[in-house]
C-alpha cells in the first residue's frame, strides 16, 4: 500500500540516478524503526478534544496543588497568584501547558533487535552506505570531467587564432571576461528554481523575455 | 532464444549499482583489453510482471518456530547474554566500546533518511555544476604558482632576543581568517549547516517563554532542543529542507522582504539573517498548529547559514543560486 | 599503575607491613578522572551517549502557487499544504512577469467601491508625489500655513492630505478628471 508513496520519495526525478531496490528496502526496514522508536506526539489541529482534556487535567493536577497552598496564608497572596496566572487564575495556560506536554523529557529505549532482523539490517546498511559511497563518487568524477573538459576547451581557444583576422587567443581572452562575479546579479533570481515532483499546472513560459 | 530471453537480466546486472554484491552468471566478465560493443541495454523491461508464478500460502515452506525450538537438542543462549550497547562511552582506550551510531541496537542510533529533498537533488544535479562553470578561471598550462600571500609578521632582527621567535600575527586580528581558492571540482560551496537562535529575553519573568521558543524550534527545524536552550542546529538533509521551505514559502509571504543584506556574513563563509515574530506564523508547520501557541509569545529568531564556502562572496553566489537574493551595498 | 615509595604511604601504626597486596589494592583503586586534554593517561571522564530525543516526522506533500508538488519530511502532522504565496507568484522571484507587477489585492471590491464614491483623485496624487519629489515641496510650502497653525510636524498621511488639498486647488487644469473628490471632501 504504501510501496508508492517510498518508491516515489526516491525515484522522484530519475533524471540523475536510478533508485536502487536497496534504498527502498532501507526505507522500509528504517521506517518500522521509526515507529517503534518515537512516541511523542505533536500538538497538532485536529488533535481530539479528549487528549486535551487529558494532558490539561495531569498538569493541572500539580499546578492546583502548588496554588492550594499559599492561598491558605492569606487573601493577598492568593490575588497575587490570580494575577501571575493570567487568565482568571486558573492556572497556567493550557496550551503552554500541551506544549510542555508534547516534548517529554523521557527518551525510548534503544532497540533491540533478534539475529534474523539484526543481520537484514546489517546487510541493508551496508549496502545503503556502498550506494551512497559510489552515488559521490560519481558525482565527484563527474563534476572532475566537466573541468577537465573546460579546462581542454579553454586550451584549445587560447591556441587558435580567432573568427576572421583576429589574432590568435582572441576567442580564449573573451571568453575569460567575467564581469560582476560577485555582483548583485550574478546569478539571475529566475535561475532558482528547484526541482518538482510534478509539473506546474503552466509547465514552461514560452512568453518569457529577458 | 536463451540468450534472447536473458538479454534484460543482463542489462539489469550490468546497471544496478550493487551490482558486484550479487552472483554474476559466468561467462559475462571479458577479459580482453580492447574495446567491445556495449550491451544492448533495453529502456523498458521486457518481462512482464504478471508471468511470475502467483505464490499462494500453501507453497511457502515455514518450519513451525515452536516444533524448530523444540526439536533443537542444544540450548540457545539465555536472554541476558545478548549485547546491550554501553550507556558511557570512556574513551578509545576502554575494551568495552559503544557500535557505530548506525547500528540499530547503538543508543545514538536515528533511523532515516526517508527522503532525498529536492533543494539537494537540484544542487547536485544543476547548482554544483553550474556554480563550477561560471566561477572558471582558466589557468594556461606551465604557469608559475603566484606565492602566497604572508600573513604572518616577521620580526626585525634589531635584538638577538627575537632570533627564532614565532612570526607575529596580523597587526590588528589576533587570527587568521580561511584562505579563500578559486572554485574548482572539489571544492563548490554547499551548505553544511542550519544554526538557528532564539533570544528570549523575556523569559527572565516568565519561564514559558522558553517552552514556547523550544516548541517552535522544534516544529521548524525537526529537532529537539536541549531543555533550557532555545538555539539547535541542524545538518545534512534537514538543513536543505529547511532552507527550501525558508526560501520557498516563508520568505515570500513576509511583507516587504527585500532579501538579505549586502552586509550580513562573518567573512568566512556564514551567512546570517533574522526573523521577526510576526514571521515565524508563515512556516507550514507553524500555521498548521497556530491556534496551539499563544500568538504573543511566539519568538524570532537569528538564522546562520554555514557553508563550506571560505569566503563570504563565494556563500553568497550559493544563496543566490538557491533563490535568496540580497539588497544594499554588498561587502566582503 | 604507579608505585609509591615507602614513604609516601600513610604511616599506619596498626599494620606492620607496608606493603599488604590488600594496602596497595586500595591506594590505587580510585584514579581520579583528568580532564586535561592533553594528559595522556587511560584514565578518562565517561561520557553519556544520548538517544536523540526527536519529534515525529510525517511526509508532506506541499503543493505550490503554480500547482507542481513535492514531498518534504516535516513535523506538522498535515497530509498536504497548499501554498498561496511562493516564489512561483511573487513578483520578486519572477522579475520578468508581467502579471505580478502591481498586484492589487481587491478580493472583497472595497478599493472598487472607494474609488466608485471618492473617484480616482486620491490615486493620481500619490502617484504624483511619488513621481515628482522635486515637486512636492513647492505645494507643501502652499498648503502649509494652515498644517502649520495646527502641527508643525505632521504625519506622512497628513503631508500627503495636505498635498492633495493643494494639489487639487493649484493643479485643476493639469487634472481634469478629478471632479468627485470635491463630494468626498464634503462628507
Amino acid at each position: 500500500m504504501c510501496t508508492p508513496t517510498f518508491r516515489s520519495l526516491f525515484t522522484r526525478l530519475s533524471l540523475t540516478s536510478p533508485a536502487s531496490p536497496i534504498s527502498r528496502a532501507t526505507t522500509f526496514s528504517i521506517s518500522s524503526a521509526l515507529s517503534s522508536l518515537t512516541t511523542t506526539a505533536i500538538p497538532s489541529a485536529s488533535s481530539s478534544p479528549t487528549q486535551w482534556r487529558q494532558s490539561r487535567s495531569f498538569h493541572m493536577t500539580t499546578a492546583q496543588a502548588k496554588s492550594v497552598v499559599p492561598a491558605k496564608g492569606s487573601k493577598k497572596t492568593g490575588k497575587k497568584s490570580k494575577k501571575r496566572s493570567g487568565k482568571g487564575g486558573e492556572g497556567p495556560d493550557p496550551r503552554i501547558v500541551n506544549l510542555k506536554a508534547s516534548m517529554p523529557r523521557t527518551v525510548p529505549a534503544p532497540l533491540r533487535f533478534a539475529r534474523n532482523r539484526a543481520l537484514r539490517h546489517w546487510t541493508i546498511h551496508r549496502a545503503w552506505m556502498l550506494y551512497q559511497r559510489k552515488e559521490r563518487e560519481r558525482q565527484a568524477h563527474e563534476l572532475e570531467r566537466m573541468y577537465q573538459s573546460m579546462h581542454h576547451a579553454c586550451e584549445e581557444l587560447r591556441n587558435t587564432s580567432g573568427p576572421g583576422t583576429r589574432e590568435e587567443g582572441y576567442l580564449y581572452r573573451v571568453a575569460m571576461e567575467k564581469h560582476g562575479m560577485y555582483g548583485h546579479n550574478a546569478v539571475p533570481i529566475e535561475y532558482a528554481r528547484s526541482q518538482t515532483e510534478t509539473p506546474a499546472r503552466r509547465a514552461w513560459n514560452h512568453e518569457w523575455t529577458r | 532464444m536463451t540468450t534472447l530471453r536473458e538479454a534484460p537480466r543482463v542489462g539489469r546486472q550490468l546497471l544496478s549499482s550493487v551490482s558486484h554484491l550479487r552472483p554474476r552468471a559466468p561467462g559475462l566478465d571479458r577479459y580482453a583489453s580492447t574495446e567491445s560493443t556495449p550491451p544492448v541495454v533495453p529502456d523498458v523491461e521486457l518481462d512482464s510482471g504478471l508471468a511470475t508464478p502467483i505464490v499462494t500460502r500453501e507453497s511457502i515452506n515455514i518450519l513451525d518456530p515452536r516444533k524448530r525450538a523444540s526439536s533443537r537438542t542444544h540450548e540457545l543462549p539465555h536472554e541476558r547474554y545478548r549485547f546491550h550497547a554501553p550507556k558511557y562511552y570512556r574513551g578509545p582506550l576502554h575494551p568495552v566500546q559503544p557500535p557505530p551510531s548506525s547500528d540499530p541496537i547503538a543508543r545514538d542510533f536515528a533511523p532515516g533518511p526517508f527522503n532525498l529533498p529536492r533543494l539537494k537533488q537540484t544542487y547536485q544535479s544543476t547548482i554544483a555544476s553550474d556554480i563550477m562553470t561560471m566561477m572558471y578561471q582558466h589557468t594556461p598550462p606551465g604557469t608559475p604558482d603566484k606565492p602566497e600571500r604572508i600573513r604572518l609578521r616577521e620580526w626585525d632582527d634589531s635584538s638577538p632576543y627575537m632570533k627564532n621567535r614565532p612570526k607575529r600575527g596580523p597587526r590588528g586580528a589576533d587570527v587568521l581568517f580561511p584562505l579563500e581558492k578559486s572554485i574548482d571540482w572539489r571544492n563548490i560551496p554547499e551548505i553544511r549547516a542550519v544554526h538557528i537562535a532564539m533570544y528570549l529575553p523575556q523569559a527572565k519573568k516568565n519561564i514559558d517563554h522558553i517552552t514556547v521558543g523550544r516548541a517552535v524550534l522544534q516544529s521548524i527545524a525537526g529537532v529537539r532542543t536541549a531543555t533550557t536552550a532555545t538555539r539547535c542546529s541542524i545538518y545534512g538533509n534537514q538543513a536543505w529542507e529547511f532552507i527550501d521551505k525558508t526560501i520557498n514559502l516563508v520568505f515570500p509571504k513576509i511583507k516587504e522582504w527585500r532579501g538579505f543584506k549586502g552586509t550580513t556574513g562573518d567573512s568566512t563563509g556564514n551567512i546570517g539573517f533574522g526573523l521577526e515574530p510576526q514571521d515565524m506564523q508563515n512556516y507550514p508547520e507553524v500555521e498548521a498548529a497556530y491556534s496551539m501557541y499563544p500568538s504573543k509569545m511566539i519568538p524570532g529568531c537569528r538564522v546562520v547559514l554555514e557553508t563550506t564556502a571560505k569566503s563570504d562572496r563565494h556563500a553568497r553566489i550559493l544563496c543566490k543560486a538557491l533563490g535568496i537574493p540580497f539588497y544594499g551595498k554588498i561587502v566582503d | 599503575m604507579a608505585t609509591r615509595l615507602p614513604s609516601a604511604l600513610p604511616r599506619r601504626p596498626t599494620t606492620a607491613l607496608p606493603f599488604s597486596p590488600l594496602n596497595t589494592h586500595t591506594s590505587t583503586a580510585y584514579l581520579a578522572p583528568s580532564h586535561t586534554p592533553l594528559s595522556h593517561t587511560p584514565s578518562r571522564a565517561a561520557t553519556l551517549i544520548r538517544r536523540p530525543r526527536r519529534p515525529y516526522t510525517f511526509t508532506q506533500l506541499v503543493q505550490l502557487s503554480d500547482g507542481s508538488t513535492y514531498t518534504i519530511r516535516t513535523s506538522s502532522p498535515l497530509g498536504m499544504y497548499k501554498s498561496t504565496k511562493d516564489t512561483r507568484n511573487h513578483a520578486l522571484w519572477n522579475p520578468n512577469e508581467k502579471a505580478l507587477q502591481n498586484v492589487e489585492v481587491d478580493e472583497a471590491g472595497k478599493l472598487a467601491a472607494f474609488r466608485e464614491r471618492f473617484g480616482r483623485g486620491w490615486d493620481s496624487a500619490t502617484e504624483s508625489v511619488e513621481q515628482t519629489p522635486g515637486a512636492t515641496p513647492e505645494k507643501a510650502k502652499k498648503g502649509a500655513p494652515a498644517a502649520d497653525a495646527a502641527t508643525p510636524e505632521d504625519a506622512g498621511g497628513e503631508d500627503a492630505l495636505a498635498d492633495l488639498i493643494s494639489g487639487y486647488a493649484v493643479g485643476m487644469p493639469e487634472l481634469p478628471s478629478i471632479s468627485t473628490p470635491a463630494r468626498g471632501k464634503k462628507k
